[in-house]
């Protein structure tokens, strides 16, 4: 047997700020099309307040998976938070979380660094230390509030957000796993370097030879070793740049649109970067029915994907009610102008300190 | 360095974390881990962890404009009221359709101070109004 | 207890060219300028850390002064530091014998006022209230709200009290805001928290305050008979924010001592503090001192906090000489001819409240 199936998601939480800047409004400011947001399906994005950051939603997200799953803080053993937006460059948000909601002092804890897919790589750690005895529970945070320089396409769709999930035993979880593929290459479509507010990416080079390869590759060597097809899935969550992008990856793949759209969540939430495939795979799991499978995929740049599938148990409803939703998160919004954005993710250049 | 260390590290639970001091000798309940009770001068005091639910009391905007803190403005400071039986003062957040007295709250971690640009993060529970 | 035997004060004002070296010189020298020879000098200044940069000030302004040896020491209250510092001048003159000279002096224009504002927030509780974003104008806003509330008065009727400071300080030549205002300006003045403007709020400024005090009576016309003081509990530990308890306490005793009848001044840093200050010290029905207020002839002649202004640590130390000065010479063309002066002071919202009380004798 894999000994991914050991491990099960016991629980989920996810975090998305109120504040939301409309496509719109950064088209007609620098200068795009109207045509330009429309062809990425990117309506609107969520914008982190000025107070806010990885930390902070981090452990709104973790707090909710917490309440889901019932469990006492103190039983978690290692913290793992996937971000590409540190608080601190040196300083793990990891402990800061941890120490916030109780989690004991005897535990792994460490932030961890690829893009867009540290978050799922913290899963994977999560099932490692189950799997093999080392820990009852591990909590898995991917967290953003991702960065764009102003002007630049990106901008579109650079957005925050969290999402949080507690790895455990298989018989205590809401759903289980079946196996998992991680698929890594060296493939530069995407960079920030040290010192620098905003990435540089190669625009088309980020398709084909980075998103489109690795997730097809680490997709179909999971359905491969699990002698599994598109059929055999309900749900095809993919990474989400834009909402376009999981769309076009799935057909690819050939998975049909109703097995994705369910857990597109960018066109009104935009990429949240570590966050992305994590909350589309929260809004699955808030409707799935117990027996069905789930295909997730997340991808960061760099360039990475791991492929996890995932079936659905009883029992998952009952904690579906025991904390916000990503539908109920989404609804609860504000909009605000490019002005306030600006304030609030500070990109205004101002003297600080001193 | 504006931001201490120690000073803050060492009372992190308080802040991270919703903690009153409940006196076993006359009952009552005060925000903040502290050694004797603020009304009765017992020293017989436990800690209890609130549920971070609250109601307010009373709430003001203000503009007060102190340097290093321009970011941040405007905000709302409320007397929240908790079901544990204390009261205390708080940044409300999230808050676009102003603060009432009444309004449910509940806490969340957000920064509360930031040594900027090089020095260390506070990180503390504010209430927001956004409890879903 | 101790007498008075003089005092000095500066205009209150804004010094870019006086150092507080130089304020405190002028002050000092009006109180010493009948040949007072101090054996001890008491120092209040709220921010000599923090805007001077001067620890042990006391023993800079004896050198400056000419003083040394003179033995000196400098008293921090908060906001109430210049009725603390006369509070211990009294004591350290009945103990010691020596004649003490109480200098009040603060320099509120130094830096910016968003720093000045900074500094001063540390008034409140910085792990239970600073840290958390609260700030002291803040508390003042909430129970206005609280106030207005609870006795149905609008936040016109709130107006009365910076009228009415303005009107007395016009006629005080050491104020620092010597121009009336209309009460329809108050509600339209720069909003600094909920209902609170600029306009129920002291103005930031310079200033030196000094008073020369003997156990000796000599030809000295007024006494300290006493000094009450109390702690209060943070805003949000009170069961009635409303209650300021620790002025209460204080107030109440001194009032005790007067019988009621008295020229007294006290501490509004906040339009609203005046009038819970009025109606916690009994001064006043609760909801009732908004309307009241007009017609208490003795109450803050100087023109109190609002348009006399408030150096902050040397404040304590003006009201006492105002109303020494109100009760011989004559203080804004008016005379107390009564037998007692009450000085009141708090910090923050009633962290701290002392209240001296003066004698004629």
């Amino acid at each position: 047997m894999r000994p991914e199936r050991r491990a099960g998601i016991v629980s989920w939480g996810t975090y998305i700020p109120p504040r939301r800047l409309r496509a719109a409004e950064i088209a007609q400011l620098w200068g795009f099309a109207p045509e330009v947001p429309k062809g990425l399906w990117i309506e609107e994005k969520a914008v982190a307040a000025v107070d806010e950051d990885t930390v902070t939603m981090g452990w709104y997200a973790a707090r909710s998976a917490i309440r889901r799953a019932g469990i006492d803080p103190s039983q978690i053993e290692a913290v793992f938070v996937g971000t590409e937006s540190k608080p601190y460059a040196v300083k793990p948000s990891a402990t800061i979380i941890g120490d916030a909601l109780g989690v004991n002092t005897r535990k792994l804890a460490t932030d961890m660094e690829f893009a867009c897919r540290a978050g799922g790589e913290g899963i994977r750690f999560g099932i490692a230390l189950v799997a093999s005895g080392q820990a009852r529970y591990a909590l898995a945070i991917g967290a953003d509030t991702a960065q764009a320089n102003p002007g630049d396409v990106l901008e579109f769709t650079a957005a925050s957000g969290a999402a949080a999930y507690i790895v455990g035993p298989a018989e205590e979880a809401a759903a289980e796993f079946e196996g998992v593929v991680t698929y890594v290459t060296d493939t530069p479509d995407f960079w920030r370097r040290e010192g620098s507010r905003y990435p540089g990416h190669g625009e088309i080079f980020t398709g084909d030879p980075a998103y489109f390869h690795h997730i097809m590759s680490s997709v179909k060597l999971l359905m491969t070793e699990l002698g599994l097809g598109p059929e055999d899935f309900d749900y095809a969550v993919f990474h989400q740049p834009n909402g376009k992008f999981p769309l076009k990856v799935g057909k690819r793949l050939g998975f049909p649109k109703e097995k994705i759209l369910p857990g597109i969540v960018t066109p009104w939430l935009g990429n949240t970067y570590n966050g992305s495939a994590l909350i589309g795979l929260a809004k699955v799991l808030e409707r799935a029915e117990p027996g069905q499978r789930i295909l997730v995929a997340t991808f960061g740049s760099g360039a990475g994907s791991d492929a996890f599938s995932i079936i659905v148990k009883k029992g998952i409803k009952e904690r579906v009610k025991k904390a916000p939703t990503v539908e109920e998160l989404l609804q609860s919004k504000v909009y605000i102008s490019y002005g306030e954005y600006a304030k609030h993710r500070r990109i205004l250049h101002r003297n600080v300190g001193g | 360095m504006r931001h201490s260390i120690p000073i803050y590290w060492r009372s992190r639970s308080s802040h991270y974390r919703l903690e009153l001091t409940k006196c076993r000798a006359c009952g009552r309940v005060s925000f903040f881990r502290r050694p004797t009770c603020p009304y009765c001068g017992s020293r017989d005091v436990e800690v209890i962890t609130a549920s971070g639910k609250g109601r307010v009391g009373l709430a003001t905007k203000s503009f007060f404009r102190v340097e290093g803190e321009e970011e941040y403005l405007p905000r709302w400071v409320a007397l929240i009221e908790l079901p544990e039986g204390a009261k205390l003062l708080s940044e409300v957040v999230d808050a676009f359709e102003g603060v009432s007295e009444g309004d449910e709250v509940e806490a969340v971690l957000r920064r509360v101070s930031s040594d900027d640009p090089y020095g260390l993060i506070y990180y503390g529970l504010k209430f927001t109004k956004r409890v879903l | 207890m101790a007498y008075i035997k003089a005092v000095g004060l500066v205009r209150v004002g804004r010094y870019f060219d006086r150092s507080y070296k130089d304020l405190a010189l002028e002050a000092i020298e009006k109180a010493l300028s009948d040949g007072g020879r101090p054996g001890y000098v008491v120092v209040s200044s709220m921010m000599a850390e923090s805007a001077l940069k001067q620890l042990d000030i006391g023993s800079v302004l004896t050198e400056w002064l000419g003083m040394t040896p003179v033995p000196a020491i400098r008293v921090e209250a908060g906001e109430n530091s210049g009725l603390a510092a006369v509070e211990v001048g009294a004591a350290i003159a009945e103990a010691t014998g020596k004649e003490v000279l109480v200098v009040g002096v603060e320099k509120g224009t130094e830096y910016p006022t968003t720093k000045t504002y900074g500094d001063y927030s540390h008034i409140l509780e910085w792990e239970t209230e600073t840290v958390r974003n609260v700030r002291p104008p803040d508390l003042a806003a909430l129970a206005m709200e609280e106030y207005m509330r609870r006795y149905g008065v609008s936040r016109e009727e709130l107006t009365a009290w910076p009228v009415k400071m303005h009107r007395n300080a016009a006629r005080v030549p050491h104020a620092q805001l010597r121009f009336e205002i209309r009460a329809d300006a108050v509600p339209a003045a720069t909003k600094i928290s909920g209902s609170l403007t600029l306009l129920d709020m002291f103005p930031i400024g310079d200033g030196a305050a000094a008073i020369l005090v003997s156990k000796e009576r000599g030809d000295s016309p007024i006494q300290v008979a006493g000094a009450y003081a109390s702690t209060g509990l943070r805003y949000y530990l009170r069961d009635d924010p409303l209650h300021l308890a620790a002025t209460a306490e204080a107030l109440q005793k001194a009032l005790k001592l007067t019988g009621g009848e008295q020229a007294i001044e006290i501490h509004d840093s906040y339009s609203i503090y005046a009038y819970l200050i009025l109606e916690s010290a009994g001064l006043a029905p609760k909801g009732r001192a908004p309307a009241e207020v007009d017609g208490m002839e003795w109450v803050n002649v100087s023109g109190g906090l609002k348009a006399r202004g408030h150096p902050f640590g040397a404040t304590g130390v003006y009201q006492v000489a105002e109303l020494f000065t109100l009760m011989t010479d004559g203080l804004g063309g008016r005379t107390y001819t009564g037998e007692w002066g009450v000085a009141h002071g708090m910090s923050g919202h009633d962290g701290n409240a002392r209240v001296v009380v003066l004698r004629r004798v």
